[in-house]
């Protein structure tokens, strides 16, 4: 299984790097218009966010989480679905023994809670996110399929995305649009539960 | 995670029959829990036999040293989590930028949706409430030091008695890659979706372990009373069930099974834990408008009318009021 991992880990990150500039992500992940005025953003793709993930170089980590966690069936399906996807390098600053711990099968239930607290249902882009923080002086919030809720602040022309504790992830790549939904990269792993 | 489980398994369950299992326990004489009951001492409100809760309620000292096990047995079981919980507590924990990762992993930060099951079992060890005075909560029947629901109570009292296990029957085969006898235990079955675990040297009841009411875990088979389709409507065009897959829904899944071997194989579609229903108020978490991109120029936030997505739906909300007015369209 690991072997499996690390060979699709490998073939993901050539393919990412084939394809260069992912989708029509932006890099500054402020957008502060109002996109609920209707048409659709830029850069839609075929591809679901299962597959987009999958091949990001950036993403491997999450990718192999949601693979881990019995998930890619449901990031490849009808969606729609607003993912928060932490990058890898947010994976790397959680300890090593409790992603360990997650990414084994007896973790499983808790790495699925994990993963579902950074996904919300329908299509949310910055520019939503943006519009709504306006709306809501200062902060928004979504709800997670997990059923929890998310807040999401505005630092400079960064939206942070913040849990019921207080831990904060900005979003570093925002509006990856995809079949079945959108990624945002954010650059820290959410807690659920409003663990400490 | 599994062992923390089973650990829990013997209290919980002596807790927290569900309901389901008061109206299946009257079975049809094929069972081995029903028989055990009738023998080792059925319930009364059903009329069946007159055992230990006849004994109980006479107030006997064999009653009392029935209660005191069964008291004793749940203790112990408590301890052990309690001992497998400082033990994870006492590991090594790193935090990551303040998060204390370790805290969340070893269970008690969480006790969410899907992941939160263990944590569930965990507390639920504490669903017999230990009453400090006074009686018992509407619904609850007082026995002993505890408040049960009183179709609970049958297999309550069951923990730490011998019972004949050959009046059981055997386990499902879909479950026997799980509860097959060994060194230790026997495994058996009564017909109502309890797992009985007989210590193999004197035939006492050291856990009864529930086939169904556990959730729905990925690469086990699909637990009893998920035999019918029981899809949300916008799902079922997309899931249905077919020869190969079948498709269940649970707590906020929709989960694919294996047609032939009933195990379940993945999730396939995830739900929001906090819908939109016509005619309520916007639930939080919807600040922001999120609908899918194919609908977003018939639908559009203006003064008049907000529009959020939620489950397959795009519902209509009131701006001023934040009332839910209605559901416009399904797009799924």
């Amino acid at each position: 299984m690991r072997m499996k991992l690390l060979l699709a880990w490998a073939a993901a990150g050539a393919l990412a790097a084939c394809q260069g500039a992912e989708d029509a992500g932006n890099n500054a992940a402020g957008a502060g218009g109002d996109s609920s005025t209707g048409g659709n953003a830029q850069g839609q793709t075929g591809r679901s966010i299962g597959d987009a993930a999958a091949q990001s170089a950036d993403l491997s980590q999450f990718s192999q989480a949601v693979q881990a966690a019995g998930l890619t069936d449901v990031l490849t399906s009808v969606g729609p679905y607003t993912v928060f996807a932490p990058v890898n390098a947010a994976f790397d600053a959680v300890p090593q023994e409790t992603r360990t711990r997650l990414m084994a099968a007896e973790g499983r239930d808790q790495l699925t809670q994990l993963l579902t607290f950074h996904i919300v249902p329908g299509v949310v882009t910055a520019q939503d996110l943006g519009a709504a923080i306006q709306r809501g002086q200062g902060r928004a919030t979504v709800t997670t399929v997990s059923g929890d809720n998310l807040t999401v602040t505005r630092e400079g022309e960064a939206l942070v995305v913040s849990d019921a504790s207080g831990g904060r992830s900005r979003v570093v790549q925002a509006d990856r649009i995809q079949s079945n939904g959108v990624i945002h990269h954010v650059d820290a792993v959410l807690m659920p539960g409003g663990g400490r | 995670m599994r062992k923390l489980i089973l650990l829990v398994s013997a209290a919980a369950m002596a807790a927290a029959m569900p309901a389901l299992a008061q109206g299946r326990g009257g079975g049809n004489g094929k069972g081995g829990g029903q028989q055990a009951e009738a023998r080792g001492g059925g319930h009364q409100g059903h009329g069946r036999g007159n055992g230990r809760a006849e004994r109980s309620d006479r107030g006997g000292g064999q009653a009392r040293r029935v209660e005191r096990r069964e008291v004793r047995a749940i203790e112990q079981a408590d301890r052990r989590v309690e001992r497998q919980v400082r033990g994870n507590d006492r590991r090594e924990v790193r935090r990551a930028e303040g998060r204390d990762w370790g805290h969340w992993a070893s269970g008690r930060g969480n006790g969410q949706r899907f992941a939160g099951r263990s944590v569930d079992w965990r507390d639920g060890r504490s669903l017999p409430v230990r009453l400090a005075r006074g009686g018992c909560p509407p619904g609850l029947a007082k026995q002993n030091a505890f408040c049960l629901p009183p179709g609970q109570l049958r297999r309550a009292q069951m923990m730490g008695q011998r019972i004949d296990r050959s009046r059981f029957g055997a386990v499902p085969q879909e479950w026997l890659y799980r509860f097959r006898d060994d060194s230790d235990f026997y495994y058996r079955y009564d017909d109502a979706g309890y797992v009985y675990r007989l210590n193999r040297g004197n035939d006492l009841v050291s856990a009864i372990l529930p086939l169904f009411g556990t959730g729905l875990t990925l690469g086990e088979p699909l637990p009893l009373g998920y035999d019918a389709y029981n899809l949300p409507v916008p799902y079922r065009d997309f899931y249905a069930d077919s020869d190969d897959h079948l498709y269940r829904y649970d707590d906020g899944a929709i989960y694919q099974v294996d047609t032939e071997t009933r195990l379940i194989e993945g999730v396939v579609a995830l739900l929001t834990g906090n819908p939109i229903s016509v005619g309520s108020a916007l639930p939080a978490g919807y600040d922001a408008y999120n609908l899918p991109m194919d609908y977003r120029d018939r639908y559009a936030d203006d003064a008049d009318s907000l529009y959020r997505y939620s489950n397959g739906g795009i519902y209509q909300v009131d701006p001023t009021t934040m009332l839910v007015q209605s559901l416009v369209e399904m797009v799924l």
